[in-house]
């Protein structure tokens, strides 16, 4: 019984620490840049369908907080609904710009 | 400890998953936890905002029983209804909900009091499995094979408010009941930080 408990313990700390070491470029969500306005426009249209697609489905958009608070609450909420970081990313600069 | 997230499958499918095991805990306080091992995997479709998903736990303990369960979330593009249902299965029993709500905002009359109703549903089944009716009852299930339907109405008096109130009937062996529902539910997000431009 120890033994499955131990080998189940290290499954999760090795596929963590791989998760990890493949996520560290992108640990903390910056917001995406655009090149030029059109760009910005395509990324917020998409932006907003992912947050239909992803955030729509439990609540409405959240009142108005500063840039770097919708980081914060952007990247928990990834946690919690499970969302891509390619998602993560549009819906923050649907959220910010 | 729990290892959980998404990732894209392809253009029209995400893929998110969760893996956990669990310690043995006596504390109290809620923080009472058996030695578990499980996880949960689940595909998203977000064109047809789709979602299907299985889970599955092993009990490292005592009966070192199996406990699996499939689940569906839907939201269909054109209509304001919000489906869920799962299946669940173990040694203490088995069962199935499935659940349904329609936002009223397509409704053309009425339009300022429709948009903020929704009516729900709920439809849901027991089967007992090898655990006596008092050994189920003390871990919140009921007591023999049961059967339930229920519907209401919500009001969302605001984003985070909403005034609920349902009427169900439960059908059991032990004896059959209403079941009626009043209430408010408040959900909100309170900033710990300074909120203001930084």
């Amino acid at each position: 019984m120890k033994l499955e408990l131990i080998v189940a313990g290290a499954a999760l700390a090795l596929i963590s620490a791989l998760c990890i070491a493949a996520d560290s470029p992108h640990s903390s969500p910056t917001i995406p840049v655009a090149q030029n306005s059109v760009q910005a426009d395509a990324m917020r249209l998409e932006g907003e369908k992912r947050f239909h697609a992803n955030c729509g489905r439990c609540h409405a958009a959240p009142q108005k907080f500063p840039p770097r608070m919708i980081a914060t609450i952007v990247r928990h909420m990834r946690v919690r609904a499970t969302i891509t970081d390619e998602d993560m990313r549009l819906v923050l600069f649907y959220m910010t710009q | 400890m729990m290892l959980r997230g998404g990732f894209p499958l392809d253009a029209k499918a995400d893929l998110n998953y969760a893996v956990y095991g669990s310690a043995i805990s006596t504390v109290h306080n809620n923080l009472e936890s058996d030695r578990n091992f499980g996880g949960r995997v689940g595909v998203f479709l977000p064109g047809s905002r789709l979602e299907l998903g299985t889970s599955w736990q092993k009990l490292l303990q005592d009966t070192r029983t199996n406990s699996f369960g499939f689940y569906f979330a839907w939201q269909p593009q054109r209509l304001p209804l919000n489906m869920h249902g799962e299946y669940a299965r173990s040694n203490q029993g088995s069962g199935y909900w499935v659940d349904g709500a329609y936002r009223l905002s397509q409704v053309t009359y009425w339009q300022r009091v429709m948009r903020r109703l929704e009516f729900a549903a709920r439809a849901e089944q027991f089967f007992s499995g090898e655990t006596s009716s008092d050994e189920a009852e003390a871990i919140g299930l009921p007591g023999a094979s049961t059967r339930e339907g229920e519907f209401g109405l919500n009001y969302y008096l605001h984003d985070g408010v909403k005034a609920v109130a349902s009427y169900g009937r439960q059908f059991s062996s032990d004896g059959n009941s209403n079941l009626w529902t009043v209430g408010i539910t408040y959900r909100f997000l309170l900033p710990l930080g300074r909120v203001g431009p930084r």
